[in-house]
């Protein structure tokens, strides 16, 4: 990422939101994948919602949401935004600002 | 989104800050769709966001109708199948290619065709369920349901059919339907059977030897058993519907049946009386036992009562307490300890024991019940005797009698005690009864007994050593006088044997002086004496050649007395013959030589003068016993006789005078007559001197 602000600290607890349309293919590889994903490196210190836009369309004009699966991060700030399936660890690790161990 | 951007001045740095963030979002969400990582993508409008999916859309529902257990069909009004899964298709047995595009019709059998088709028709809106029958590949059929239902926007009417397979339901069905027809036979089994068993009760209760009876809340009798009748002489069914007031019973006991009947009825509680009635079989003693009836609620509706007759029973009871009282008083007031005990271990936990017990060890009387051995501080030493006693007598099973020794309060006391199991031993049953009986006198006097018994030993052993040695003494002594007696005995032979030489030296002398004698008057004379002599000299050799010292066999003397004779007087008289005519007498000395010397003198007168003619004659010579323990001496002769003037008595020859002195030794006289061959015969009869030997 070509834009660096100060890194969260360590311990901050994270909020997430996922957005996902319905039973499809890459939604439901992305809640699989973003799961595993806090449950190794935010054991205890993370909120994660998914919210089917099928069912509430309304909430992705809020979100200005253009695809579909999107996580975003609520806290800590600043919101980040993440596309796709979250199979890209290292990708995802790095958009939510934790480090491999 | 709006891309129109500001000039750079003119906008503030958190604008800018807005503005790449939305362009990084941007680029995320281009990245993520290039690579193939989106579902949908949301593009505003007017009425809401509309959502592009960017495959199809139905992707994961087809994947749920392909894979889902269900069978799956849409079918056209005329039964031709557009799709199906491949639940349906296994349904059938057949493949899905086969299927689709084909009638649904000729899988379904013929009679229900037309229902199906009718059921379509039907369909409009609202779904339907039905069951039909499928014809499988193997001309099988498999039960299924079908749920209908039409759907909606299409042109032509298009049906949808799930078709669910009931062969398991069926078969549940089935086994479900039998089984609920065994649990029919079954329930009317049981019906029957109870029915034969409420009969049984129902006889039992008529046949009872108690009586039953069933009360209302109003205490009216709604049942009562026949036996009533025999005690009361009423019969039962005039106490249906009547309280004992009105049946009209003794007072006393109406009330005390109404206060418990009311009881039961108030509190639910079971009750038990006790009551007597004056039956026509005199006064019996009934317990009855009074149990409430609930109904659904728990609500007594009413009382049953069941009394029976306990007549003999408590009878029996009273003598049974009776001869209880009898033993107790035994067991109470007996001077000799019992009591009932248990082997615990390491101890003896008393049970019961009575006041002789009690007493003995100076504690209080039932002071020991359910106490332990060693917490009554009864003597140590005692206890483990009798622990050991115990634990044997349990082991064998059999009674055991010991005696115990024990220092108590200061006194020695000794007990003579039976234990015995009561009933059988075992591991739970270790109870004892023990009889014990103060013996300490009847030890005292056994132990002098003991103590006299021993010293009576030992003076009798000291006795007995003192007999011994006496004994040994007196043998010595004996043994000495025995061999002094041989010596005086050989003395005395001795004795004889040099009187008998001295006198034959004296009989050799007169011989000598008579060989020098010319004289035959002298001649006669010394040859008398030396006779005389030879005589004596012939007793004493006869002493000392026998065994007896102071006696002599006289008849073998006389012999030997007549042969010397013979042969003294062979120079004058020839031809005498002699008859010796003796018992055989033993003489004592003192008696013998006086008489050897008569017998002497005799003999040797009948060889002088009974044959003056030398011509030869006879001797007769008797020695007798006589009938008064006398003894006659006689010698007779056959020969010239006595002369006529002859005074034997008082002549003065020498030989009648040795006669006539030694007769008076002999406290006797000499009888003199004439023989019966015409000679002389004299005779002496004397008594012999006190010790002599027959």
């Amino acid at each position: 990422m070509a834009y660096e602000t100060k890194k969260p600290r360590m311990n901050s607890r994270y909020i997430l939101r996922l957005y996902v349309t319905g039973a499809m293919p890459r939604s439901v590889r992305a809640i699989s994948n973003i799961k595993a994903i806090c449950e190794k490196y935010l054991t205890n210190r993370y909120q994660l919602e998914v919210i089917d836009i099928y069912q509430h369309p309304l909430a992705a004009k809020d979100e200005q949401i253009v695809a579909a699966p999107t996580l975003i991060r609520k806290s800590p700030l600043p919101m980040r935004t993440l596309v796709g399936d979250m199979s890209d660890k290292r990708r995802v690790l790095a958009g939510l600002d934790l480090e491999e161990d | 989104m709006s891309l129109d951007m500001p000039a750079k001045s003119a906008v503030g740095v958190s604008e800018i800050e807005t503005l790449r963030r939305m362009l990084e979002e941007t680029q995320e969400a281009l990245r993520a769709i290039q690579h193939g990582e989106v579902d949908a993508l949301v593009v505003p409008r007017e009425n809401g966001p509309t959502i592009f999916t960017l495959e199809g859309a139905d992707q994961s529902y087809r994947l749920l109708v392909e894979s889902m257990n269900e069978g799956a069909v849409t079918v056209a009004q005329d039964g031709t199948i557009f799709y199906c899964n491949g639940a349906f298709a296994r349904l059938l047995g057949r493949s899905m290619d086969t299927l689709i595009g084909a009638s649904l019709l000729p899988y379904i059998p013929e009679s229900e065709r037309e229902a199906f088709s009718e059921l379509i028709q039907a369909i409009f809106h609202q779904g339907a369920k039905a069951e039909f029958l499928l014809i499988r590949a193997d001309n099988q059929t498999v039960p299924v349901q079908f749920s209908i239902s039409q759907l909606p926007q299409s042109p032509v009417p298009i049906f949808c059919i799930v078709a669910t397979d009931l062969s398991d339901r069926k078969r549940v069905e089935t086994v479900l339907r039998d089984a609920r027809h065994q649990l029919e036979i079954k329930v009317q089994e049981r019906t029957a059977e109870l029915k034969e068993r409420q009969q049984e009760y129902a006889s039992l209760t008529e046949n009872s030897p108690d009586i039953i009876a069933r009360f209302d809340v109003e205490l009216r009798h709604l049942y009562v058993n026949p036996r009533v009748e025999r005690v009361t002489g009423i019969p039962a069914k005039e106490f249906i519907g009547k309280t004992h007031q009105e049946l009209g019973l003794d007072p006393k006991l109406c009330a005390l049946w109404r206060t418990h009947l009311l009881h039961v009825f108030n509190t639910g509680e079971p009750q038990t009386i006790q009551f007597s009635f004056p039956s026509a079989e005199g006064e019996r003693n009934f317990i009855a036992r009074i149990v409430p009836e609930h109904d659904e609620d728990g609500k007594v509706v009413s009382v049953l009562s069941i009394a029976s007759d306990e007549t003999e029973r408590l009878s029996a009871q009273k003598k049974l307490q009776a001869s209880e009282e009898v033993l107790r008083s035994f067991y109470d007031s007996s001077s000799v300890l019992m009591g009932i005990v248990e082997l615990i271990p390491g101890d003896v936990l008393h049970i019961y024991d009575n006041p002789a017990f009690c007493a003995f060890f100076g504690l209080p009387a039932e002071s020991t019940r359910g106490k332990r051995a060693r917490e009554l501080h009864l003597p140590a030493d005692m206890l483990d005797v009798w622990h050991g006693h115990f634990e044997r007598c349990l082991t064998l099973n059999n009674p055991i009698r010991f005696d115990s020794f024990l220092r108590h309060a200061g006194t020695e006391r000794w007990l003579g005690v039976t234990v015995t199991p009561i009933g059988e031993p075992s591991e739970s049953n270790r109870r004892l009864s023990y009889v014990a009986e103060d013996i300490t006198d009847q030890k005292i006097s056994e132990f002098a007994l003991k103590i006299s018994e021993d010293r009576l030993n030992e003076v009798n052993r000291t006795l007995e050593s003192r007999v011994h040695e006496r004994t040994r003494e007196l043998e010595q002594a004996n043994a000495t006088i025995k061999a002094s007696l041989q010596e005086k005995e050989v003395l005395l032979k001795e004795i004889h044997h040099r009187v008998k030489n001295n006198l034959q030296i004296i009989s050799s002398l007169l011989r000598m002086q008579l060989g020098r004698l010319r004289n035959s008057d002298s001649d006669r004379i010394l040859q008398e004496s030396q006779n005389r002599i030879r005589s004596m000299a012939m007793i004493h050799e006869q002493l000392y050649q026998t065994n007896d010292m102071s006696n002599i066999n006289f008849k073998s003397y006389l012999q030997t007395l007549m042969s010397h004779l013979l042969q003294s007087y062979s120079d004058i008289q020839q031809n005498i013959t002699y008859e010796l005519d003796a018992d055989d007498i033993n003489l004592h000395l003192d008696t013998a030589i006086p008489c050897a010397l008569i017998a002497t003198e005799l003999i040797s007168n009948a060889f002088k003068h009974a044959f003056p003619k030398a011509t030869g004659g006879a001797l007769k010579i008797r020695f007798k016993k006589t009938a008064e323990d006398h003894i006659l001496l006689a010698v007779e002769d056959n020969g010239i006789g006595m002369p006529p003037n002859l005074d034997y008595a008082n002549s003065s020859s020498v030989g009648f005078t040795i006669l006539n002195a030694l007769c008076r030794q002999l406290r006797s006289k000499l009888q003199v007559e004439s023989g019966a061959a015409g000679g002389v015969r004299v005779t002496l009869i004397f008594r012999p001197s006190e010790n002599i030997n027959l």
